[in-house]
């Protein structure tokens, strides 16, 4: 009887129909889907790896790009620059007594008045400072609203200094000053000379101290001093800074 | 997961015992298609080693048995699927041999497979009870049944015993 039940289902098979359906659609639902998961997989990966690399460009952007400067002269000249979050991000020195004051200085990261703070605590400026020598610190940058919170807050810090000066900078002559290597600050106060006096040149006042800078103004200025003066307003354009810093440094001269 | 390659062996390998056992159970090529595709998916998911090729072939039995159970038993299903009458290959068979397929067809469910595996597979009935996770005496009790009916309908039903 087996050889009838051989028969009988022996002809029965499977369709190659039914074989080749099943093959395409294990292709399809286990094989190939594998594929275009593995093809998703790289794309998303990518895309992955692209979000991280934006979001740490734009962080270390945020974080690295200065959006405001603080020129501190008086001999040394150094220029601290500062992110949007008020840290430190560099020191620059535009002077030998610059260079030297900032390699010494150790205020990386650290918020702009601390690093102030520490500057002025600084023995050759204390020595500068109390040899009478003016010290001028001027704040500039592409964003007015932190360059005028930060005048104001610096102002207040050494309101107790007659020989500390603040003023409001030119970001659009940043530049220019770096290019005739002086620190913007200084650039300024040549600026102001120079329009009193048109003989001097860059060179000759880069290597100047503020004090001495301040004396040939008051020397030139001396017709010039009726200006009214006008020291709250600090965020007015380029010529109207200037005529205030001429203004600023008559003052000061008359001050002391 | 397997291989393609494996995959299209096991197909080209015990489609044919898939197929036999979708006729026992299943009335449309629909239901076998989808069986088909069940059973092979399973072995392509299936990542335990087999022994060999019988415990493999075993495994592909129980496996479309369950599923072929599992269709049956769903509710949409038994309301909606159409019959068909049985496929060519089974028309063509001389008399005697249709007969057979009709009557075991005719069977009640739980004895299909274990005629089908007993007489055309040539399992003993422990090796039935261990493919169908059945008690040996239940699958004695079955094939006793079976030939009962069988040899109601059949009259050569006695020479199977």
């Amino acid at each position: 009887m087996n050889d009838k039940w051989k028969e009988t289902f022996d002809p029965i098979r499977a369709e190659s129909s039914l074989k080749h359906h099943t093959k395409e659609y294990l292709a399809k639902k286990v094989y190939r889907k594998k594929g275009f998961l593995f093809f998703v997989y790289h794309r998303f990966a990518f895309a992955a790896v692209c979000l991280v690399f934006v979001f740490f460009a734009g962080s270390y952007y945020l974080y690295f790009f200065p959006t405001a400067f603080i020129s501190i002269d008086i001999n040394p000249s150094v220029e601290l620059r500062i992110n949007r979050y008020n840290q430190i991000i560099s020191v620059e020195g535009y002077n030998d007594d610059g260079r030297l004051l900032a390699d010494a200085l150790e205020v990386k990261f650290m918020n702009y008045l601390d690093a102030l703070n520490q500057i002025l605590s600084d023995q050759s400026i204390q020595a500068y400072l109390s040899d009478d020598e003016q010290m001028s610190l001027t704040v500039a940058g592409k964003d007015q609203a932190q360059c005028s919170s930060i005048l104001q807050t610096i102002e207040s810090f050494v309101s107790n200094h007659k020989n500390i000066h603040c003023h409001a900078g030119n970001a659009d002559e940043i530049h220019t000053a770096h290019a005739l290597g002086m620190s913007f600050g200084k650039y300024q106060a040549f600026l102001v000379l120079q329009e009193l006096e048109p003989s001097f040149t860059a060179d000759e006042v880069k290597d100047l101290s503020m004090k001495e800078i301040k004396a040939f103004i008051e020397k030139y200025s001396k017709t010039d001093e009726s200006s009214p003066s006008d020291a709250t307003d600090t965020t007015e354009g380029s010529e109207n800074q200037r005529q205030r810093h001429r203004h600023r440094y008559g003052q000061n001269r008359s001050e002391n | 997961m397997r291989s393609e390659e494996e995959a299209n062996r096991a197909i080209e390998l015990y489609s044919d015992t898939v197929r036999r056992i979708c006729l026992l159970h299943l009335k449309n090529d629909s239901d076998t298609e989808d069986i088909f595709q069940t059973v092979f998916l399973k072995y392509v998911l299936h990542t335990k080693a087999f022994e060999n090729e019988e415990h493999e072939k075993a495994w592909i039995i129980r496996v479309t048995v369950n599923a072929c159970k599992d269709l049956l038993k769903n509710f949409f299903h038994t309301k909606t699927v159409p019959l068909e009458s049985l496929p060519e290959m089974a028309l063509e068979m001389p008399e005697d041999n249709r007969d057979i397929l009709e009557a075991v067809l005719s069977l009640p469910s739980k004895y299909k497979d274990v005629v089908y595996l007993y007489y055309y597979e040539e399992y003993s009935a422990v090796e039935i009870s261990q493919i169908l996770k059945k008690n040996v005496n239940t699958i004695y009790t079955l094939l006793t049944r079976a030939r009962q009916i069988l040899k109601v309908k059949l009259k050569e039903v006695t020479d199977i015993e």
